[in-house]
């Protein structure tokens, strides 16, 4: 029965082409050590340094805005999800995934569809704009992650959002990048 | 006056500026947890450095191969903030090393040494 289940899990991530996958609390700690992993895996030229940037802003998402949280070891509150890096030969995608609450859910939805309408030039107008202003309300970095994976995908990412419970969204990107 | 010395991490770059020689480098990575705390010590020290040494020149170099959003934010205030003494008659040079062929990390260096009055040379490492 074990073994069959973690067959399943692991023909999934065969499938998938799946190098790395992590659900958990996301600490700073945790990120960095991904990080580590990564590099250790991948080097760090300048085309895993432009996944890495992606990965890091969508570890960061989670950590700071997932609506499930739990207490690090260090500590603090930090937000829980699940984080996925691909490699499907020519592209790494790299895909995150937390539940966020319902009420907010309608207001990332539809700043991530405005993201989607902006073409290159827009896009580094909008962050120059972003970077010059105070943070959002309630962000807890500088509010440009969405901003620069869509940059650094040239437009290569999905914003997906489905029903989880009552109260909750389940809100997963994928963003790929050439290798 | 002390030479501001902080060791790299795997998230925090190697940060050294020395009165002495009057130059400062900031090299290796940045995606720290609260980025802003972070870069506070240098803005502190070029105050101080220009406070004791007004008509000495600081040479800053910056050598970084990846940094975060928050990151990003936090060296675009350094920068402006180095402009500032720039423009108020203080001796500043800049130079923004980035690896051959890292596009995205020349354009932000090509950014700066358009946007900003004091002098930023962008170089490959």
């Amino acid at each position: 029965m074990v073994a069959q289940e973690i067959m399943q899990h692991y023909t999934v991530a065969k499938s998938a082409q799946v190098l790395m996958m992590f659900k958990g609390g996301l600490s700073q700690n945790i990120v960095v050590d991904l990080g580590s992993l990564l590099q250790n895996r991948l080097g760090f030229d300048v085309k895993v340094r432009r996944m890495f940037g992606i990965f890091v802003e969508l570890a960061q998402n989670v950590k700071n805005y997932s609506a499930e949280t739990e207490i690090a070891s260090d500590g603090t509150e930090v937000g829980v999800g699940i984080l996925i890096l691909a490699d499907s030969g020519t592209h790494y995608s790299v895909n995150s995934g937390n539940l966020v609450r319902n009420a907010n859910a309608e207001r990332l939805k539809s700043q991530c569809d405005h993201l989607l309408t902006l073409d290159k030039a827009a896009l580094k107008a909008y962050h120059e704009e972003r970077i010059e202003s105070d943070p959002p309300e309630g962000s807890k970095g500088a509010g440009l992650g969405l901003i620069e994976i869509t940059m650094k995908t040239g437009g290569n990412v999905t914003f997906d959002f489905a029903p989880f419970d009552e109260s909750h969204t389940f809100f997963s990107i994928t963003a790929t990048v050439e290798k | 006056m002390e030479s501001l010395i902080i060791n790299q991490t795997t998230q925090t770059p190697r940060i050294a500026f020395d009165a002495e020689t009057g130059s400062g480098e900031i090299v290796g990575v940045s995606f720290p947890e609260h980025a802003n705390n972070f870069y506070a010590c240098v803005h502190d020290w070029v105050n101080q450095y220009f406070a004791e040494n007004p008509s000495r020149t600081l040479h800053v170099a910056f050598n970084l191969n990846y940094f975060n959003t928050a990151s990003n934010k936090e060296l675009r205030l350094l920068m402006k903030f180095l402009d500032k003494h720039y423009t108020e008659e203080k001796s500043v040079r800049i130079t923004w090393f980035h690896e051959e062929g890292d596009e995205d990390m020349e354009d932000i260096g090509k950014g700066y040494s358009v946007s900003l009055n004091v002098p930023v040379s962008v170089q490959v490492v």
